[in-house]
């Protein structure tokens, strides 16, 4: 098989005002036709440098600063730059990670896709303009959206994420390229949109044989799409193989230890595996092996020599362990995939619950009205509330880990908001801790708010950017009027969640995001809380310092009694950590129950769905389960559907869902329950799913 | 015990950023030649007396209109008194107006700004529509009016000063709290329990005042020049008082006698001006957050 691009020992450098930083060093691979490579590692690993050097695109202070890159047999960097214009977009297209910023808002799709069709066909073809929108149609309705044909019309801003990523991709692909590289395509958007994109490039790979060089940081995403993967560390490929070969042994200690800090159901019993440490940074990077300061095998050698390249059964890797000279220290040397997690302190069974409820939440509704103009104020124009949450009974025991899961738009952080009585309920009531948050005054409010605290989804802006750590850390303190030796508290909060007390004088942008996070989470415990509601603690984090975040999470929990309320998306997380979860689709609770109960038998069609689309770190599963691909988007809130507000996209709805809305006739009390009419046919007729 | 360590050293390690940022404004060399300026400017106004030569209101008729000398540096004006000192001590007086002016128009551009963007509602519409109708009247017209009802003084200048500039800083800081209010940051305080002046004044204002300083920075020389306008006027100080308005008003009077007046006067205000102007350009480029990242690379 011939390869489409070939990288020879390419080396990336940034210049900046204080030094050159050595970005990318000594990249070696190729992609055939046809074929899904798979570039992975942790942010700041380079994986977007070489993207972008690939189409020439790089910032104006970073240069190719040696190797060769081969496109179709073409050195691309000897090329004119209005010779690799021609390539650009031509034989090579890119997809970006944020599809709503990546489209030009002021033109409509058409004139984009029109205009991009013109540039590379108008030389040797002549379309005309006619037929290219034609051909853009065709391409629009390919790549999966709807009434193409009068939606082409539409500006960029009338579209969903989903749709302008797909839209994106046709842009990509209209020309038919030779290569397609995307950076991070899918880590903008829901699980189930995630599943069709990813399925969208599968299909398209097979019917166009077109090459494609997948950007990502997800292994789950990288085992259910590529064919080969290549590991990047700080600028330097660690392992490449095909990735059956790779995830079934993988040989770097790097590669082993982001596979163990995956959370995954079998892991709920323990902690993850961390790897202690962070990427290094580019201005001070470690001699020899870049991973040795973080790898528990590391010798000597490691510290001093570069690493050789290793070859077994096509499978490379840059590591000293594998040369002739290793010095064997223990038989532990060369460890393979086996689990070797830490098991936590104490088991989930151990931990005692549903004697007392903590939070209760009694029909509670969250409507937003939009803010009206004079004029329709006059014309007495009203526009539907935004119904975010549409009729809540929850309760949430003392101790207990409940879990909230839904795509974007499913009122879920709403839910945690009102709990923490951050919004009023506009019907119903919220009660926490004996108190009923829509009765009591202001004050006593606040004064519950100890009781009560949030971790933020976003953990860099939620800590006061002109703040120390240590004066975040004494804030809650001072709010509440409560006196405490205050070097004394900030140490401890800080040993608490595992920083290092020189964190204390830092400003927030100081931090990275694992840190920011820990300090979210050590101002968040400052009061000795009884309940936390967790937003998405892990988004946004490297695979490995979340997994420390779901440790310490975890780890708290066991030790100081804690109730959570995790509002997350990624069931990975929700397997690992939860105790119960209830799943929410357009502000209601469809289903809800035991952890095990729901992934292993999901009693919901949407439940199952969302399971399907978990990304799994394991090639095999591809071959054993079927994903089951959910149509369309979750619908426009202000317009839910009706009946069950899930029939559009059910796949096994009958003529009583379009008009009858299914509910919950039991109270909740920790029995597995499902608002669907046919709750048992669902996981029956499918495939079976483990 | 680490702990105790690195906190009594903060008060150390915050001087030395202090330092780093004065460091950084002298790097760029419009912020050198501005700092340098600004520098000069104020020890002039400090140590008036040991530089100025002779007493501002000194006369000495027959040495009237006197062009620069080894005597007279600068020359003298229509009552033979030396420009070189009546340029000095204008220059107390320049800073003397342009300072408290600008002081009352900041403190009262933020108080009026923090209360209109973070309530909001009608009391939001209220504050607008006060400074959209301070900001229909051209300062100077306004400024005139309310000089010609309560009588030219240094006080009088000031006030008004600081009244007819305050709407720009409330528009500016009601601008960023609009923004603040909605910050992840302020929720998660609310959600500590803080109470609204504990967020609006620990945790917004430090987050919003960083445009006001540099806008305040900037409108000194303007603020300057009003003075100026207004002594020049004949509204502002009043004689022997050795305003920069009021010397270029008498050279400009007796510009035919001599040219040395105006040339002097003018040359310091164009200087000056420059000089904050510079200086406040580039405090507004070294203090701009998206211009300082200081994570990671």
């Amino acid at each position: 098989m011939e390869a489409i691009l070939k990288v020879e020992n390419l080396a990336i450098t940034y210049h900046t005002r204080e030094a050159k930083l050595s970005a990318v060093r000594n990249v070696d691979f190729s992609v055939e036709q046809g074929k899904i490579v798979g570039l992975v590692g942790e942010s700041g690993c380079g994986k977007s440098s070489i993207a972008l050097a690939l189409i020439r695109l790089l910032p104006p202070n970073g240069m190719v600063s040696a190797g060769k890159l081969y496109f179709q047999g073409q050195n691309l960097l000897s090329l004119r730059e209005n010779a690799m214009r021609e390539v650009r977009g031509h034989k090579i297209s890119m997809i970006f990670q944020d599809p709503m910023t990546s489209l030009n808002p002021v033109f409509s799709v058409e004139e984009q896709m029109v205009d991009a069709i013109l540039a590379h066909c108008g030389k040797n073809q002549k379309l005309s303009r006619s037929e290219a929108r034609q051909k853009a149609i065709e391409m629009l309705d390919r790549v999966g959206i709807p009434d193409a044909q009068n939606r082409i019309r539409d500006y960029p801003h009338q579209f969903s994420g989903g749709m302008r990523q797909r839209i994106m991709i046709a842009l990509a692909l209209q020309a038919n390229p030779a290569l397609l590289i995307a950076d991070e395509p899918t880590s903008a958007l829901d699980v189930t949109l995630e599943a069709q994109i990813t399925d969208l490039i599968r299909s398209l790979r097979d019917e166009f044989q077109t090459s494609i060089l997948y950007i990502t940081h997800d292994l789950g995403i990288v085992a259910q799409l590529c064919d080969e993967v290549i590991v990047l560390y700080a600028g330097n490929i660690v392992e490449t193989g095909d990735v059956w070969h790779l995830f079934k042994q993988p040989l770097h200690p790097y590669t082993q230890a982001l596979l163990r800090s995956h959370p995954t159901y079998e892991t709920n019993s323990r902690f993850l595996a961390t790897i202690p440490g962070r990427v290094p940074s580019l201005i001070n990077l470690p001699v020899g092996c870049k991973f040795a300061p973080r790898c528990q095998f590391a010798q000597t050698i490691c510290h001093e020599q570069e690493p050789l390249e290793y070859e077994r059964e096509g499978q490379k890797v840059w590591c000293h362990i594998f040369q002739p000279d290793w010095q064997q220290t223990s038989e532990k040397t060369i460890i393979m995939n086996e689990s070797q997690n830490e098991p936590a302190i104490n088991l989930v069974e151990s931990r005692q619950f549903k004697d007392k409820t903590i939070v209760k939440a009694n029909r509670v509704e969250v409507h937003f009205q939009e803010n009206l103009g004079l004029l329709s104020k006059i014309l007495g124009q009203e526009p539907a509330p935004l119904k975010a949450v549409r009729g809540i009974d929850i309760m949430v025991y003392r101790g207990e880990t409940l879990a909230i899961v839904g795509e974007s738009g499913s009122g879920k952080t709403t839910l945690g908001r009102t709990i923490l009585g951050l919004e009023e309920p506009t019907v119903g009531e919220v009660n926490v801790d004996g108190n009923p948050l829509t009765k009591i005054n202001p004050a006593q409010k606040r004064a519950l708010r100890a009781k009560m605290q949030m971790i933020f989804q976003d953990p860099i802006s939620s800590l006061s950017p002109r703040k120390r750590v240590a004066e975040l850390l004494l804030e809650p303190f001072n709010i509440h009027k409560i006196a405490v030796d205050p070097d004394r508290k900030v140490s401890e909060l800080l040993e608490m969640v595992g920083l290092s007390s020189e964190q204390a004088d830092k400003y927030p942008h100081q931090l990275s995001g694992g840190q920011a996070r820990r300090v979210g989470i050590a101002r968040a415990l400052a009061l000795n809380p009884a309940l936390l509601v967790a937003d998405e603690p892990t988004a946004g984090l490297d695979v490995s310092v979340a997994a420390g975040v779901l440790n310490l999470l975890k780890e708290l929990r066991e030790k100081l009694g804690l109730t959570y309320i995790l509002i997350t998306h990624n069931l990975n997380v929700v397997q690992f950590i939860a105790d119960r979860v209830a799943v929410m689709y357009l502000g209601k609770i469809i289903e809800i129950g035991e952890n095990e109960d729901i992934f292993n038998q999901p009693k919901h069609p949407y439940t199952e769905a969302l399971i399907s689309a978990i990304a799994i770190p394991d090639p095999e599963i591809r071959r054993k389960r079927k994903q089951i691909l959910l149509e369309g988007e979750i619908p426009d809130p202000r317009h839910p559907p009706s009946g069950c507000s899930f029939h559009p996209r059910c796949r096994y709805r009958r003529e009583r869902c379009i008009d009858e809305s299914p509910s919950f006739n039991a109270p909740m009390d920790g029995r597995h329950l499902s608002a669907c009419f046919f709750s048992e046919l669902v996981g029956r007729t499918g495939d079976s799913q483990d | 015990m680490s702990m105790e360590n690195t906190l009594k050293t903060q008060p150390l390690k915050f001087n030395l950023e202090r330092f780093d940022f004065i460091l950084d404004i002298l790097r760029r060399p419009q912020g050198a030649i501005g700092f340098t300026i600004v520098l000069l400017f104020i020890i002039t106004v400090i140590f008036a007396p040991l530089i100025a030569p002779y007493d501002f209101a000194r006369q000495d008729i027959p040495n009237r209109f006197q062009g620069p000398s080894a005597h007279y540096w600068l020359g003298t004006d229509q009552l033979g008194r030396d420009l070189f000192s009546r340029l000095v001590y204008g220059a107390r007086i320049a800073l003397s107006v342009a300072i408290p002016s600008v002081t009352i128009a900041i403190s009262l551009g933020i108080l009026f700004g923090l209360v209109a963007g973070y309530i909001g509602g009608t009391v939001d519409n209220l504050i607008v529509i006060l400074m959209d109708s301070l900001q229909a009247f051209p300062s100077l017209i306004l400024s005139l009016a309310i000089l010609a009802l309560l009588g030219p003084s240094l006080v009088n200048v000031v006030i008004i000063i600081g009244i007819t500039w305050m709407p720009n800083y409330a528009r500016v800081i009601r601008a960023q709290v609009l923004s603040a209010r909605e910050a992840v940051y302020v929720e998660a305080e609310r959600s500590l329990g803080a109470t609204n002046p504990r967020i609006i004044f620990s945790h917004i204002l430090p987050n919003v005042i960083a445009p006001a300083l540099i806008l305040a920075a900037m409108d000194l020389p303007w603020v300057i020049t009003f003075e100026a306008g207004l002594s020049f006027m004949g509204l502002g100080v009043r004689p022997p008082t050795p305003s920069w308005g009021v010397i270029l008003y008498d050279g400009f009077y007796n510009i035919r006698l001599s040219p040395w007046p105006v040339t002097w006067s003018g040359l310091a205000l164009i200087f000056t001006t420059m000089g904050f102007t510079l200086f406040g350009e580039t405090l507004r480029d070294v203090l701009d957050p998206r211009l300082s990242g200081t994570r990671g690379m």
